[in-house]
C-alpha cells in the first residue's frame, strides 16, 4: 500500500513539474475544488485510458459541489455515507454500486421484487445463456396446481399420467399491475444524500485496470505479504508454510470479514504458494492459476464454476485449496490503496478510507 | 433387452410432455454430457451436479447413469474445451467415467418448467419450511409466526446441518414473510410484502438488483429485511431427491437413487 503511494507520488510529482494534474488551470483559484474537478484529475492521472462507456460515473449529487473531504469505500452503503458525513467528507468514491444494481439508478426498477433481481444474475454471466425457464423468478401468482410438496416427508411420486400439472407459465406472465408503494430504502438513502448534499462517484472499472491490481496489492499489504511477492503481476505470493485452515482464519481476521469467507480443500494441507483472483472471476481464471499455486484466494466466483472445480480437484486427492472472501470484502483493500493514491492527486482536501465491512454474518 | 440411456431419456421426454412440459431440443443444458444413448444403464443416480464425487459414489453403488441438474465440466454450457485446459483433474474424471461406462444426461431447464418446480419445493423442505405456511401452491412465499432474522437463520442452519450459510441484515429484525429461491433464481428482497429471502446464491453486486446492499441499508434505516444464502448446491440438491422419486416409476427396470454431489464450502473459525 505505502509502496504504491510512494511510487505514484514520485510519478505524479514528475508530471506536476511539467504542468500535469497537480497544476490544473481550469479551476477557479480560491473557490475550492469541486467534485467534477476531482474526477477530472482522476481521469488525467489514473494511468488508464478513460472510457465513458463504463459504470464509472456520478451516481448521486451535484458534480459542481465544492468538496470538503473525500471518502473512498468498497460500497457506499447508508452506514458508510453516515460515517463519511461524520468525518466531514461530502464526496464518496465507491467501488460497488450505490443503488443496488449495475444500472445504479436512484429510483427502484419497475415491478420491484417480482421475479426480477437476483434472477437476472445468471443471464448476465458471460457464457451462461439466459434460459428463460431457468432465469425467471417465481411468478407472483401462479395458476392453480398441486401443492409444492415442500414437506418434511418426501412427497409421493406422481402417478402417471398426471394431467393436473398445469403447463409452465411463460416468464413475466405474472407481473403485477398494481403500483407498488414507494420503496422506503431508496427514499431513506436519497433523503440522506440530499440533506447532506453528498456527491457519490463510482470508480471501479478504471481503478481495477491499474497494474498491479490494487485489490491484490491492498490484500497483500493487509496480510503483510508484500515481501513475499512472487510474480510480476502482483497476484502471486510465496508465504511461509501455513495450513489452509490457518490461512483462512488469518484472512478472516486481517480483512475484517465475518460470515462471507468460505473455503474448499483439505484443512490440514500446507500452503506456500498463494494466487489471488480479485473481483468476480470465471472458471478460466481458476483453471489457469490453480495448477501453479497451492491455494487461490478469490473475491467472488460462481458455485457451478470455480467452486465445483476446486471441489473436484480436492476430491481427487490433490492438495489444492480455494478460498472465497467475498466481492465487497475484496474491494475494500483496493479502495484503501485508492485513498492513498487520491491523497497525492488532491492534496487540498482530506482523503480517508471507510470500509463497508463484510455484508454477511453466520447464524449461531 | 437392456435398458439404454436413450430409452430413459425418451421416457423422461414423454412423461414431461404428458405433464405439460414439451421438450425443447434447443437447450444446450439438457443433453448428454458423457456417453450417449446407446449406453446400457445399470442404475440411475440423480444429483445436483456432475461432480467427481457424485460420479464416484454412483459408480460404487452400481449406478452408471448420472442425471445432474447442473454442469459436469465447471461451466454452464459444459464446454469441454474449457475443462480440457485443466491439467489437474479433468483427465482423471474422464478416465474414471470411461472405465466405469458412465453416461451423463443433464436435466435443468425442463425441471424448472415443471410444476411444482422440485428445486423450489426442495429448498423449502431443506430449510425446514412447513408447506402449510405457503401462501398458495407454487407461490414460493411462506408466512410463518413472527420471529427474528437471527432465530430464523439459526433454524435454517440447524435444519440444513451446514455451516456455510451467509446472512445479511439485522439479526434482531422481526420477520415473518419469506420468499424462497433456488440456485441463482433467487428473488429480489425489495418486494414490499417480503421480509426475508432464502435462496441459493446470487452475485453480490452488479446484478439487476443487489439484495445484500439493499438489506444492509434497510438495517441502517430500521426496516426489517433479511437475506439468507444457503448456497447453490444446498438449495438445489434436495430437489434432485424429488427428481429421483419422479423418475422411479418411469424406469422400473433399474434402481434410481439420489446421490449428493458433496459439500462445497467449509468456513474458518
Amino acid at each position: 500500500m505505502t509502496e504504491i503511494s510512494r511510487r505514484d507520488f514520485v510519478a505524479l510529482a514528475a508530471v506536476a513539474a511539467v504542468g500535469g494534474p497537480m497544476a490544473p488551470n481550469n479551476e477557479r483559484a480560491g473557490a475550492g475544488v469541486t467534485a467534477q474537478d476531482i474526477v477530472d484529475r482522476i481521469r488525467k492521472s489514473i494511468g488508464v485510458e478513460w472510457s465513458n462507456e463504463t459504470v464509472d460515473s456520478f451516481k448521486a449529487g451535484d458534480p459542481s459541489t465544492v468538496v470538503t473531504g473525500v471518502v473512498t469505500t468498497s460500497m457506499a452503503t447508508l452506514d458508510v455515507l453516515q460515517k463519511a458525513v461524520k468525518a466531514g467528507a461530502n464526496l464518496v468514491v465507491t467501488a460497488a454500486p450505490t443503488f443496488y444494481s449495475r444500472a445504479d439508478l436512484s429510483a427502484p426498477p419497475a415491478g420491484r421484487g417480482f421475479g426480477g433481481g437476483g434472477a437476472a444474475g445468471r443471464g448476465q454471466v458471460p457464457g451462461r445463456g439466459a434460459g428463460p425457464a431457468a432465469t425467471a423468478g417465481p411468478p407472483a401468482a401462479s395458476a392453480s396446481g398441486p401443492g409444492t410438496g415442500a414437506s418434511a416427508p418426501m412427497p409421493p411420486a406422481p402417478a402417471l399420467p398426471q394431467s393436473v400439472v398445469p403447463p409452465a407459465q411463460p416468464p413475466g406472465a405474472a407481473v403485477p399491475t398494481a403500483t407498488p408503494p414507494p420503496d422506503p430504502v431508496y427514499a431513506g438513502k436519497n433523503e440522506f444524500i440530499a440533506k447532506h448534499q453528498l456527491v457519490v462517484f463510482r470508480l471501479t472499472h478504471h481503478w481495477n485496470q491499474r497494474k498491479p491490481d490494487p485489490r491484490a496489492r491492498g490484500l497483500a499489504a493487509a496480510m503483510n505479504w508484500m515481501k513475499y511477492d512472487a510474480g510480476d503481476d502482483g497476484l502471486r505470493y510465496e508465504i511461509p508454510a501455513i495450513t489452509l485452515e490457518a490461512l483462512a482464519g488469518q484472512l478472516k481476521k486481517n480483512l475484517g470479514t465475518r460470515g462471507g469467507i468460505r473455503a474448499i480443500g483439505k484443512r490440514t494441507m500446507t500452503v506456500r504458494r498463494v494466487g489471488l483472483l480479485p473481483g468476480y472471476t470465471m472458471i478460466q481464471a481458476s483453471i489457469a492459476m490453480l495448477p501453479d499455486v497451492d491455494v487461490i484466494v478469490a473475491g467472488e466466483v460462481q458455485e457451478w464454476e470455480s467452486a465445483t472445480y476446486a471441489q473436484d480437484v480436492a476430491f481427487a486427492g490433490l492438495e489444492k485449496g480455494f478460498i472465497s472472501i467475498g466481492r465487497v470484502v475484496n474491494e475494500a483493500p483496493g479502495m484503501q490503496v485508492c485513498a492513498d493514491w487520491l491523497k497525492t492527486v488532491i492534496p487540498e482536501v482530506p482523503v480517508s478510507f471507510i470500509s463497508a465491512g463484510d455484508p454477511y454474518w453466520r447464524p449461531a | 433387452m437392456a435398458l439404454t440411456a436413450g430409452e430413459v431419456v425418451n421416457r423422461i421426454k414423454a412423461v414431461m410432455a404428458v405433464q405439460g412440459v414439451q421438450w425443447n431440443d434447443g437447450t444446450t443444458r439438457d443433453r448428454f454430457k458423457f456417453g450417449g444413448p446407446d449406453t446400457s444403464v445399470t442404475g440411475i443416480a440423480t444429483t445436483f451436479m456432475g461432480t467427481f464425487e457424485a460420479i464416484t459414489k454412483a459408480s460404487e453403488l452400481g449406478l452408471n447413469m448420472i442425471i445432474p441438474h447442473e454442469d459436469t465440466y465447471w461451466n454452464d454450457a459444459d464446454n469441454t474445451l474449457i475443462a480440457e485446459a485443466d491439467p489437474l483433474v479433468y483427465q482423471k474424471k474422464i478416465d474414471f467415467m470411461t472405465k466405469h461406462n458412465v453416461v451423463i444426461f443433464r436435466i435443468h431447464d425442463h425441471m424448472h418448467r415443471q410444476r411444482p418446480d422440485f428445486m423450489f419445493s426442495g429448498t423449502a423442505r431443506e430449510v425446514g419450511l412447513d408447506p402449510a405456511t405457503e401462501t398458495a401452491p407454487n407461490s414460493h412465499r411462506f408466512v410463518i409466526p413472527e420471529t427474528t432474522l437471527g432465530e430464523l437463520a439459526a433454524r435454517v442452519k440447524k435444519a440444513r446441518g451446514d455451516e456455510a450459510i451467509r446472512v445479511v441484515g439485522d439479526p434482531g429484525a422481526k420477520v415473518r414473510r419469506i420468499a424462497t429461491g433456488a440456485g441463482m433464481a433467487t428473488p429480489a428482497v425489495n418486494a414490499p410484502n417480503v421480509d426475508v429471502v432464502i435462496g441459493g446464491e446470487q452475485r453480490e453486486i452488479e446484478g439487476t438488483f443487489d439484495s445484500p446492499e439493499y438489506v444492509m441499508d434497510a438495517a441502517t434505516l430500521g426496516i426489517p429485511k433479511g437475506w439468507i444464502m444457503i448456497g447453490h448446491n444446498m438449495s438445489e440438491e434436495s430437489g434432485m431427491q424429488e427428481m429421483a422419486d419422479w423418475l422411479r416409476p418411469i424406469v422400473p427396470e433399474v434402481k434410481v437413487l439420489h446421490v449428493r454431489a458433496g459439500k462445497v464450502y467449509w468456513v474458518p473459525k
